[in-house]
């Protein structure tokens, strides 16, 4: 009988009502704050982590794009590529020695 | 009263109990979830995964890229998972998409396959093999596939690949990382390039998320460090493109072509091209520093500089060729031009490549001490293999006295480059120590290893041997090199603006067999350095079985090194040297008619003196010195005629014409070459003038 009253009491709120255990109010409260903010926190931090591998993936990404582009100007940037591009306009490699010209001299 | 109170009580107390007994279910459910489910509990033990370390590049010697590793995609559609309505809309676009994408089918071929594929509803079709990131994203944003996996069909399976930017360009010494046989620089440098994996604690935190997790055992990965090639790409393509053009011209089975920079000993170029069964070329085999043959009269150079060395003859001393035939036993001796070149110098003989002479001086000096001619090869370094950076087989291949393979013949026949196995790098290597004074050094393909854009270990010239001969007997037949091209075998590669040393050869493959005249087949090579009297550059060029046009090294060798040298020398601004103002007036090579202020302005900071005039515009008349003589094209134009505007350019001309109400059509770039009216033709505001303009 007497643990079926203590239960009930828990149940009850009894604990609560006691006038000496009212200090201990804002303590627990403060607890169950500092509770949810750790949650809060704890899923911010890995939303944050997310975030932060998405980004990863994306500067890998990113440096795909730069590597395949790169990779691509470099078979354009070929000597022989670029005489092929500006045959057109009648211009061809020159074998003709360059003069050097000091404009100081 | 008290009754009523305990009744309340009860149910609100069952309620918070049925409550408590669905959160402690829940709860234990959670932790079996996590702690004991096979499944869940495996995924989410934290394990140690493998970090790849990222291979390093291989770059040129201006920093273009060789060689990095690209991934590529193998794509394939999922068309089951695709909606009827939405593929029956939007299937068109796509196929159009795919066609100007790839370029590989028109658009009705991709519809054609979109539509036969749907039907039967195809679960994993490939679309394309080995696509690029860059078209992979433009893959995602066509119609239907950019609805993602789920919707749009679109699988991409990515692989690792190792991508050459520049295709074939020196394809075999860059070289090829693969289970078997692995090749080139690659290969040489696969530990350098490899860097060292990491090993990092992670733990699974969503769909293809992971989360890092701290533990002593983690061990950063060490990205590759990049090699920094000698390869100039620029001189790699010029070389290609001469030894294509030459090998499809004259029907060659292949060719190679390697330069190397005289006193570094870096390899700038080295080209090799194989005719494949097609008809196609394609660098599939490193002949350059793998094929052992015959050189053939290139080796000439190394058996007089024997002679020299050893005192036995000087380039002045005769020799007689007699008719053109000579007998060594059994054996006949001949050279190329009938009826032979009778009594000549040594000098002319080796300018000629008159087998027989130099086959003559060598077995008449060395027949009772062939050892010491064997000797004197060796002391050449022609004999001891090059250690190069590169793997390649040794065959190397010098006969020596005493031996089972050595005959009455073999001296003879060894003095014009036959009886003996060389590479063509080997060869290079022999004359670029002559072009550098004696000094031999080590061919190098690699200049540097770096990392993150620092260097860090910087690859030295090497030197071989110091001194293959004397200075003095390299001074000595360094003219008759040069005589070579000017008056020799290679006479039609000579250039008037610099001067080319070297020796042509002609190898007849197979020696000894007897084929029919039809079935012979010859080696055509050339080998030599430039510019002449302050050598910068050594090549060879090797071009094996010519069909057609031709087969002497003087005809078909020849002329890829010209083309090859002419292009370096007018664009290796190193080899020139700042030219003074009375050099420039020589020089000058035109200066256009125009405005006098403009000409004037441009003459006088040059300091190139001239006569003036008071004209507005002149006329530039050449001589010993520069003349601006009257043209009066504006006296002309203010009396309707048309001037004769020939040799003006062309900003000047349309800013006066359009002037005095002309108007005019151009095209060409330059200097006026035709003018559609006439000089002294009376014009009318409005009328039409065509100028043509050339450089």
């Amino acid at each position: 009988m007497k643990k079926n009253k203590s239960i009930l009491s828990v149940l009850k709120g009894d604990f609560f009502s006691k006038k000496e255990n009212r200090i201990h109010l804002p303590f627990l409260f403060l607890i169950i704050l500092l509770l949810l903010l750790n949650i809060r926190l704890s899923f911010n931090a890995e939303s944050l982590l997310k975030k932060s591998i998405k980004l990863e993936m994306d500067v890998s990404d990113l440096r795909l794009t730069y590597i395949t582009t790169k990779s691509d100007m470099m078979r354009v940037y070929k000597r022989s590529s670029v005489e092929v591009l500006v045959y057109k306009d009648k211009l061809i490699s020159s074998n003709i020695p360059p003069y050097i010209i000091n404009a100081n001299d | 009263m008290i009754k009523k109170k305990n009744k309340t009580n009860t149910s609100v107390i069952f309620m918070f109990l049925v409550m408590c007994f669905i959160a402690v279910v829940i709860v234990v459910k959670i932790l079996y979830i996590q702690t004991l489910h096979p499944q869940v509990s495996q995924i989410s033990v934290p394990k140690f995964k493998k970090i790849k370390a990222p291979r390093g590049n291989i770059f040129s010697d201006n920093g273009s890229l060789l060689a990095i590793s690209m991934p590529l995609y193998n794509v394939h559609l999922d068309l089951s998972v695709i909606d009827d309505k939405i593929f029956e809309q939007e299937y068109r676009d796509l196929a159009a998409g795919l066609s100007e994408l790839f370029k590989d089918k028109n658009q009705s071929e991709y519809q054609l396959f979109l539509t036969n594929n749907k039907s039967k509803n195809s679960k994993y079709v490939r679309l394309k093999n080995k696509v690029t990131h860059n078209q992979l994203n433009i893959l995602k944003k066509l119609p239907i596939l950019a609805l993602g996996k789920n919707k749009g069909g679109l699988i991409a399976e990515q692989r690792p690949n190792r991508e050459n930017p520049f295709g074939i360009l020196a394809k075999r010494t860059i070289g090829l990382l693969r289970n078997s046989n692995p090749i080139g620089l690659e290969r040489a440098y696969n530990k350098t390039l490899s860097g060292s994996d990491g090993l990092q604690l992670k733990q699974k935190i969503g769909k293809n998320l992971w989360r890092d997790e701290p533990s002593e055992l983690n061990l950063n990965p060490q990205a590759g460090s990049d090699v920094i090639s000698t390869i100039d790409i620029d001189m790699q393509d010029v070389a290609q493109k001469a030894l294509s053009n030459a090998l499809i011209h004259h029907d060659a089975d292949w060719g190679t072509v390697i330069m190397m920079e005289v006193k570094s000993g870096h390899v700038k170029l080295i080209a090799n091209l194989k005719k494949n069964e097609d008809g196609s070329l394609d660098e599939n085999y490193n002949h350059a520093i793998a094929k052992h043959s015959e050189p053939g009269s290139t080796f000439k150079l190394a058996s007089i500089l024997s002679g020299i060395e050893d005192g036995f003859y000087s380039l002045e001393d005769s020799v007689d060729t007699e008719n053109g035939t000579y007998k060594f036993y059994d054996q006949t001796m001949r050279d190329s031009k009938k009826g032979g070149y009778g009594k000549i110098t040594i000098g002319e003989a080796f300018v000629k490549s008159s087998n027989v002479g130099i086959s003559k001086i060598t077995n008449k000096f060395y027949k009772h001490n062939p050892e010491l001619f064997i000797d004197r090869i060796y002391k050449m370094g022609l004999c001891t293999p090059l250690d190069l950076e590169l793997p390649y087989p040794n065959s190397l291949l010098v006969k020596r006295p005493g031996t089972k393979q050595w005959s009455g013949v073999t001296l003879p026949w060894m003095s014009i480059g036959y009886s003996l196995r060389l590479t063509p790098i080997h060869m290079l290597a022999f004359y670029n120590a002559v072009a550098n004074n004696g000094v031999m050094v080590k061919p190098l393909f690699t200049s540097a290893i770096s990392r993150d854009g620092e260097i860090v270990v910087q690859n030295e010239t090497k030197i071989i041997n110091p001194a293959i001969c004397a200075k003095s007997s390299i001074e000595k037949i360094t003219p008759y090199l040069i005589d070579v091209i000017d008056n020799g075998t290679a006479k039609s590669i000579s250039n008037p603006n610099y001067k080319i040393a070297g020796k042509t050869g002609t190898t007849l493959l197979g020696y000894g067999n007897n084929s029919e005249e039809s079935q012979k087949k010859y080696q055509a090579s050339f080998v030599g350095f430039f510019p002449g009297e302050n050598p910068k550059y050594s090549c060879i060029v090797v071009v094996s079985n010519p069909k057609k046009n031709g087969f002497y090294g003087g005809n078909v060798a020849a002329p890829i090194f010209k083309e090859i040298s002419d292009k370096v020398f007018a664009s290796d601004i190193s080899l020139h040297h700042v030219i003074t103002s009375s050099q420039l007036v020589n020089s000058l090579p035109r200066v256009c008619n125009g405005n006098t202020n403009d000409i004037s302005n441009a003459l006088e900071i040059l300091n190139v003196p001239y006569n003036s005039t008071q004209s507005k515009w002149s006329v530039v008349v050449g001589g010993d010195q520069l003349s601006l003589r009257v043209r009066k094209i504006r006296d002309d134009l203010k009396n309707n005629k048309i001037p004769n505007l020939s040799g003006m350019v062309m900003n000047d001309i349309v800013f006066l014409l359009e002037n005095f109400g002309l108007n005019v059509t151009i095209s060409g770039k330059g200097k006026v070459i035709y003018q559609s009216l006439k000089k002294g033709e009376v014009f009318n505001h409005g009328s039409l003038i065509n100028i043509i303009a050339s450089l």
